[in-house]
């Protein structure tokens, strides 16, 4: 039994993704006039969709497991593709993380007044894409979901963005378009090597043969193609650039869910389809991670530009998840599960702090021009730290979860890539430290900063709920941690036993 | 007995409750209420802890909630284990894998002596705070993080398994980050609190290993001897019989890695580098985190461990010679300082060495003994040098000196070669700092006797190798504590003509003009005075300095043993010949120390004798064998021209490499789609309008309407789909 109880018969599902497409086009007929109007209408939407996710969040039965709140309908049947809907205890927690992220993102946007209707637009359908990634079972479906999500954000940073913005769009984009195109061999393999001529997931994976041979060609192109949009070294790149280029809103969400979007497809289309592919390729990948564990903290150590070390930040924290997928075993998967959702979390407040709280009203990020910004904005302050004690790894907060459980499967394992791996704690906590010590409590350089503008409350409402998320997540985990189990546990079993099989 | 049984989870609330209290309600701008509020929920956790002390003594347990009467627990020869705990309160966290992580408290005779010591060390030291930082603006905020500190320090002592005491362990790691950056202001304490928190964090990694390397092996963290507990004999006997990495027993590894949060925390060599810079911290929060509790919690950790080491001898070999040469290493620069604090400072890394090399060599009762006694008199060291700073700097001389710099002044009042004389102008002070010098130099019957006794007989039974090794830095504990006991108390007051601290982050013009208006101090007024709250701190912690060697007497009878049996072990005999080598060292120390320092500084400005005799090792010893500088060079050059070499590698040859074959397939794609888009969608109509149409086309690619884009990527999709559905697949 969930928590709560939910009538069947209403597709919940769509309703979350229609929740951001319906706004987006009552959005495109407001008049240019009513800036305000949209606004309202963009933010209250997404508090909906928020509210949605949470409804099934909380009515999903952990007892009895699997996929629920299944929605399907044919959509092409002579290609074998549906409309195939559905959660388990991996892709909930991250519906739920898309809804909190689009609420506080929207709340954070409210200072957007260039073009605010595309910009609204955009946002909502970028985020219906993002949704619907987190709900198809359709590997088709999800494909058309994934390129809806990808290419708004173009937009996004080309005409909202700020430093090299156009570069960083670019970029961004067509990193996302050649992992696409790896993805799209890989979907087209797997339809005709099952034999199956299906993209349904469900019954590619109970009932496909895929031969190991096909499987050790198709693993690489998907978990790669996904893993571009995780941030996997050396295809990480795009992230720090497109990071920094972002508004505010677009950084929380391309950080926080957006590079979740690749660490789950490398899970559920990768991993769950192709186990014996992934049994040969992954301690590859588990060696190229390190470099993103370790390699992107120790960069983020040396950069002046705060949203540069966030990004960076990303890079290796993402790599940690993609280092827990590599591991495979059952706490390693739940450890991966649990650092998307925190990282989610943590990154979209770093950047709504940086970017909206300080960027907005400083125009600058770089470290050795601010200072002493503790004073002016305590809040801020308080809630950087936050999520700064959260990336450390900080028992308490979310992070910590996550990293527990990433090291201790990793080191089942590979003991020797977790010992590797650790080096990036302290390097983290050097990173981190330098920020706010530069940012918030070093001298103040320019006098200018002491009278900043006030935060608005929506700044406040957006910061505090992902504050209350961070900390109700690390003091009591077993909230998420029990979903996530039902999901990971017969994947971790599938994964072992063909490995046990096959060997 | 029943009642402080059942509500030993009370103790670690109360301080977390006044942490709370004081930051979320608007009590934190009364800063007097802040502070009485932290100190009484402090002095009511100390009488549950006393309560709890008292029925845990009394053999006292509780069993599925019945309080009932344990055997008394007699260690054999051999193996060693601990008695059966008093009170274990569970409840599931979170699922782990296929087990579920438990949560919960596990009490027996040594969680409930640490208990006892943090509470009443920790109230000592709320209420000389009370006196000490009246005048700081930010004092409510220091009460809260005081407060979270013991609350933390409180919870890793009863913690039940090894996760909930690494979480307190890193809460109270980030109290001390909080609290020696306490005045950040001030760029030197921002700088030592980064330090200590990254140096101990190395430690730290290195614990996680060890605990992420147990449960990989036990499949659980959890205290207990019985199954599923980490302390299970057959579970031991499998880790110390397997191998793992490095030809190293599984028990070996992870009892090793393990240590290495107790090197960081503890700070023993090489990663002591931290603690002296800790030192920046405001004097209550050195007293508390850096002499009395965080620092031994790295010992405490070993301790409560202690069965992972003793079943493969193998690391207790590593842990007996950091420990040993920690005590010596830290001793030689004791010698040398002139900083009060430092001195102090360096004595706490001495005497952990000696708890350390006393669990190495397989000493249980002494390290834990040692570490109590030592938490009291250091606690008083480090308080009463707090009072003697904080009279100091009231000095008109110094105030004069730098009035615009209060961290300089601050330095120039905690250099000792401008006291001289206190013991007549602060006599509370000195008396209560008196009894402390005479525990830590080991005069019986101060506590440090018994307790530094007990680690030199143990070592002396074990190992004959750390038995001279720590009997080397008693003799110079006795030395460098005379030193700087007679140079503080007796002889003349130097500090009318200081040595002056220069500041090297102030700017220059500070320092100069410090010296321009030295010349008319013909005002020659000294202020005394001295704070009865923390008189009142002090006296208490002194009784304790007198008279905790009386918990564990080495004679049998009443009284005789206390602790052994409160913790279940064997009792070390009284072996006169140890003792009395033992006296006889600290006596010559002290003689020496008073021979050569008896008629030194005359004036702040004169020369140390040690440094008259023999300049170059003096100069060695002061600069503390350039260790911190040996760092800068290596790992922190190394560390941050890596991350630059990276990040280059990263914007120019990774980056460039990954632009170039985009900009080359984007170029391949940009005729294809052209070609594609002409030829397939416009074919009729793009013939005949030629080339200007392709023109069109093209610059309708970029003309950013992403519903265009969206309609291509779709169509393409489709497109390909059947191509290859209709067209290949046959």
């Amino acid at each position: 039994m969930g928590l709560i109880t939910l009538p069947a018969d209403v597709p919940w599902l769509s309703l979350i993704w229609l929740s951001m497409l319906v706004p987006a086009i009552i959005i495109a007929v407001i008049p240019d006039r009513y800036p305000d109007l949209m606004r309202w209408v963009g933010a209250g939407f997404a508090l909906l969709s928020l509210i949605l996710s949470l409804s099934v969040f909380l009515a999903y039965d952990p007892v009895k497991g699997g996929f629920q709140f299944i929605e399907q309908l044919d959509w092409i049947p002579q290609l074998g593709i549906s409309y195939l809907l559905g959660v388990d205890g991996i892709n909930l927690p991250m519906l739920l993380l898309n809804g909190i992220v689009i609420f506080t993102g929207s709340l954070m946007s409210w200072n957007i007044d260039v073009r605010t209707k595309e910009y609204w637009v955009w946002l909502l359908l970028l985020t219906t894409g993002v949704y619907g990634v987190f709900s198809a079972l359709d590997l088709f479906l999800f494909f058309v979901f994934y390129e809806l999500a990808v290419l708004p954000m173009y937009l996004l940073i080309g005409i909202w963005g700020s430093t090299r913005k156009e570069y960083g769009a670019m970029k961004l984009t067509l990193f996302l378009m050649a992992g696409s195109a790896l993805v799209i061999i890989g979907m087209i393999g797997l339809y005709f090597g099952s034999g199956l001529r299906t993209f349904n997931m469900l019954v590619l994976a109970e009932q496909g043969f895929i031969s190991g041979n096909l499987q050790w060609l198709l693993f690489p192109a998907l978990f790669v193609g996904f893993g571009v949009l995780a941030g996997m070294f050396p295809f990480h790149t795009w992230s720090p650039t497109g990071h920094v280029a972002a508004p505010t809103a677009v950084s929380m969400l391309h950080a926080g869910v957006l590079m979740k979007l690749g660490a789950y497809g490398c899970l559920r289309a990768a991993m769950w389809l192709m186990p014996v592919g992934a049994r040969d390729w992954l301690p590859i990948i588990a060696v190229l991670t390190i470099f993103n564990v370790v390699y992107g903290a120790s960069i983020a150590m040396v950069q002046r530009d705060a949203k540069f070390i966030i990004g960076y930040s990303s890079v290796s924290h993402m790599g940690l998840v993609v280092m827990a997928l590599a591991a495979g075993t059952q706490i390693a998967l739940m450890g991966a599960v649990l650092q998307m959702f925190a990282h989610g979390i943590m990154t979209a407040l770093f950047f709504a702090v940086v970017g909206r709280m300080i960027y907005d009203r400083t125009h600058t990020r770089q470290l050795p021009e601010l200072g002493g910004l503790g004073r002016v904005m305590p809040f801020a302050a308080a809630m950087f730290i936050l999520g700064g004690l959260s990336s450390m790894g900080m028992p308490g907060l979310a992070g910590f979860w996550a990293e527990f459980n990433i090291f201790i499967g990793v080191w089942e394992r590979y003991p020797l890539i977790a010992v590797i791996a650790a080096l990036s704690i302290p390097i983290t906590g050097a990173y981190i430290l330098r920020a706010v010590w530069s940012v918030f409590y070093d001298e103040v350089k320019n006098p200018e900063f002491l009278h900043l503008p006030k935060l608005t409350w929506q700044e406040y409402t957006g910061a505090l709920i992902l504050a209350v998320v961070l900390v109700g997540l690390g003091l009591y985990p077993a909230w998420m941690t029990e979903l996530i189990d039902t999901a990971v546990r017969p994947l971790a079993a599938r994964l072992s036993e063909v490995a046990v099989a096959l060997r | 007995m029943a009642f402080f049984l059942q509500n030993a989870w009370l103790i670690p609330l109360l301080p977390l409750l006044a942490s709370a209290i004081i930051t979320l309600t608007p009590i934190r701008r009364q800063a007097m209420a802040s502070a009485w509020l932290a100190t009484g929920l402090m002095m009511v956790a100390t009488v549950l802890a006393l309560g709890l002390l008292a029925a845990v003594s009394g053999g006292w347990a509780l069993h599925h909630g019945e309080l009932v009467q344990l055997a008394a627990h007699h260690s054999e020869h051999g193996a060693f284990a601990f008695p059966e705990p008093n009170v274990v309160q569970r409840f599931v966290w979170a699922p782990t894998g296929d087990t579920a992580l438990q949560m919960g408290i596990y009490i027996d005779g040594a969680a409930a002596a640490m208990l006892a010591m943090v509470t009443i060390t920790s109230t000592c030291i709320h209420l000389f705070s009370i006196g000490y930082m009246a005048a700081h603006p930010r004092q409510s905020r220091f009460f809260s993080f005081i407060a979270l500190f013991t609350a933390a320090m409180l919870l890793m002592s009863m913690a039940d398994n090894l996760l909930l005491f690494f979480m307190a362990w890193e809460i109270m790691g980030l109290c001390s980050y909080l609290l020696i950056g306490f005045l950040y202001e001030r760029p030197s304490a921002a700088r030592a609190a980064v330090k200590a928190f990254i140096t101990t964090r190395i430690g730290d990694v290195l614990l996680l290993l060890g605990i992420v390397y147990l449960y990989a092996q036990a499949g659980g963290i959890s205290f207990g001897n019985e199954e599923g507990g980490i302390f299970h004999p057959p579970l031991l006997e499998r880790l110390a019989s397997e191998t793992g990495a490095l030809g190293l027993s599984h028990a070996a590894g992870i009892a090793l890695l393990i240590f290495g949060g107790t090197v960081g925390k503890s700070a023993q060599f090489p990663l002591h580098v931290w603690l002296p810079d800790a030192m920046e911290g405001p004097t209550p929060v050195s007293a508390l985190i850096h002499a009395a509790t965080m620092v031994a919690a790295g010992v405490f950790l070993v301790a409560r461990t202690f069965p992972l080491f003793a079943a493969d001898p193998t690391s207790l070999g590593v842990v007996a010679f950091i420990g040993a040469f920690t005590a010596l290493f830290a001793a030689t620069i004791a010698l040398a300082q002139f900083d009060i604090k430092r001195i102090l400072a360096y004595s706490t890394l001495s005497q952990l060495g000696f708890m350390v090399a006393a669990l190495g060599v397989g000493g249980w009762v002494a390290a834990m003994f040692h570490l109590i006694t030592h938490a009291f008199f250091k606690a008083l060291l480090f308080l009463g040098s707090g009072s003697i700073i904080h009279a100091m700097e009231q000095q008109p001389s110094i105030q004069r000196i730098h009035h615009h710099d209060e961290y300089a002044a601050q330095q120039t009042a905690q250099d000792i070669r401008n006291m001289g004389g206190l013991r007549t102008r602060l006599p509370w002070t000195f008396w209560t700092y008196t009894a402390g010098y005479l525990a830590l130099a080991g005069i019986v019957p101060f506590a440090g006797f018994w307790s530094k006794d007990e680690i030199l007989l143990d070592a002396f039974k074990h190992n004959l190798a750390v038995y001279l090794t720590l009997s080397v830095a008693a003799f110079l504990t006795a030395v460098y504590m005379t030193r700087q006991w007679w140079l503080v108390f007796f002889g003349e007051y130097r500090g009318a003509h200081p040595v002056v601290f220069e500041n090297p982050d102030a700017p220059a013009s500070h320092a100069g003009h410090g010296h321009e208006d030295h010349h008319h101090d013909h005002d020659h007024g000294e202020h005394w005075h001295e704070d009865p709250r923390m008189i009142a701190a002090l006296v208490v912690l002194a009784s304790f300095a007198v008279t905790a060697g009386a918990f564990n007497l080495p004679f049998d009878g009443p009284g005789g043993h206390w602790l052994a049996s409160l913790w279940g072990q064997e009792a070390a005999k009284l072996n006169p010949l140890v003792a009395g080598l033992s006296l006889l060292i600290a006596l010559v120390g002290i003689a020496l120390g008073w021979y050569g320092y008896r008629n030194a500084f005359a004036t702040a400005m004169d020369t140390d004798p040690l440094a008259a005799r023999a300049p170059g090792l003096f100069a060695v010893l002061n600069a503390k064998y350039r260790i911190d500088e040996l760092y800068a060079a290596t790992i922190g050059r190394l560390t941050t021209s890596l991350a630059t070499a990276w990040s280059l590698l990263d914007r120019s040859v990774i980056d460039r490499l990954v632009d170039g074959m985009g900009r080359f397939t984007f170029g391949l794609g940009k005729v294809n789609f052209i070609i594609d888009d002409t030829l397939l969608n416009d074919g009729p109509d793009g013939l005949a309008s030629g080339t200007q149409g392709t023109g069109r086309q093209a610059r309708r690619l970029q003309t950013g309407k992403a519903q265009d884009y969206l309609i291509y990527v779709f169509s393409g999709l489709l497109a390909l789909a059947v191509f290859w559905l209709y067209v290949i697949g046959r």
